[in-house]
């Protein structure tokens, strides 16, 4: 028999467990991009794939709360405007993400919705970066946050595509059973 | 699990959306005209060179502290206090529709086509 998780700290607890990941793997992609780093300062966003996998089996808002945490990270580490700026970016890349989750039914696989929220978490950076700097920056970077968002989703789609079945089968999910 | 194949023909339809929108942005924005450069903060432009006519090189540091390099069709950020350093990742810019940009001090660097204004060329 398996035990029901009626805790209130149950969704907290799995957001501070999930977000301490997220910051890991932003921590191991800081890593790499200092030994092969990639111009006009763009990132892989690996953090995504937790915020992707939490969004997915969690719900929205732990998600969110992922995104504030990263946000905090990157605040913390590279000033506030950085912080703005990864926060737009998660949030709306959480909003889209779940709205793709609830209407995609079976016609979208990981990688599409990846793909998607992908382009619009660079599109909400590029809007924070345009409204904190005063000029429009959309034109410059359109190819840049298309191409990067293309590449870099369909990374974190596929390998939550592969790796979904099995941190399914975790003990920690069982709310939805 | 409802998702389970590793890509369907929609992600695919997507993705190839998106670099379609992105390979044309790209041919849009491309240009190899001589290119004007503004340096704007927090939206004002407080300097614009002209770089095809530049004969001599010259840096030029604006009161935030940013140290910008000029010279003939070219622009760079050489040095910033910022903690990301990304405006100087940006490299070097020398065409129109080229842009650095440093976020933490509220400046962009950008290049527009000097025989238009910058928007002639993007109408559609």
């Amino acid at each position: 028999m398996k035990k029901k998780r009626t805790s209130k700290a149950y969704f907290p607890a799995l957001t501070g467990i999930f977000g301490a990941l997220a910051l890991a793997l932003s921590f191991i992609e800081r890593l790499i991009l200092s030994a092969f780093p990639l111009p006009m300062g763009i990132k892989p966003g690996f953090s995504n794939i937790i915020v992707m996998f939490v969004c997915s089996a969690l719900g929205p808002l732990p998600a969110i709360g992922i995104a504030v945490i990263k946000a905090a990270f990157a605040a913390l580490l590279s000033g506030v405007s950085a912080g703005i700026i990864s926060l737009t970016g998660g949030v709306l890349s959480v909003l889209t993400m779940s709205l793709m989750l609830k209407i995609s039914k079976k016609r979208l696989s990981y990688t599409g919705i990846s793909v998607i929220s992908a382009v619009m978490h660079n599109l909400g950076q590029t809007l924070a970066a345009s409204l904190l700097t005063g000029s429009s920056l959309f034109l410059g970077y359109m190819p840049v946050l298309l191409l990067t968002g293309a590449v870099f989703g369909t990374v974190t789609g596929i390998t939550l595509n592969i790796t979904m079945p099995y941190l399914m089968k975790l003990n920690i999910f069982d709310h939805k059973k | 699990m409802k998702l389970k194949k590793t890509i369907t023909r929609t992600d695919l339809l997507i993705l190839i959306a998106v670099l379609i929108t992105a390979g044309i942005m790209l041919i849009i924005t491309n240009s190899n005209e001589p290119a004007i450069a503004d340096i704007i903060i927090k939206g004002e432009t407080v300097h614009s060179a002209d770089l095809s006519s530049v004969k001599e090189d010259y840096t030029l540091t604006l009161d935030n502290g940013i140290t910008v390099e000029i010279s003939e069709g070219k622009i760079k950020i050489i040095s910033s206090d910022c903690n990301g350093k990304d405006c100087i990742k940006c490299g070097e810019l020398s065409s129109p529709g080229d842009m650095a940009v440093c976020v933490p001090n509220f400046t962009v660097i950008k290049l527009r086509g000097a025989e238009k204004a910058p928007m002639d060329a993007i109408t559609y």
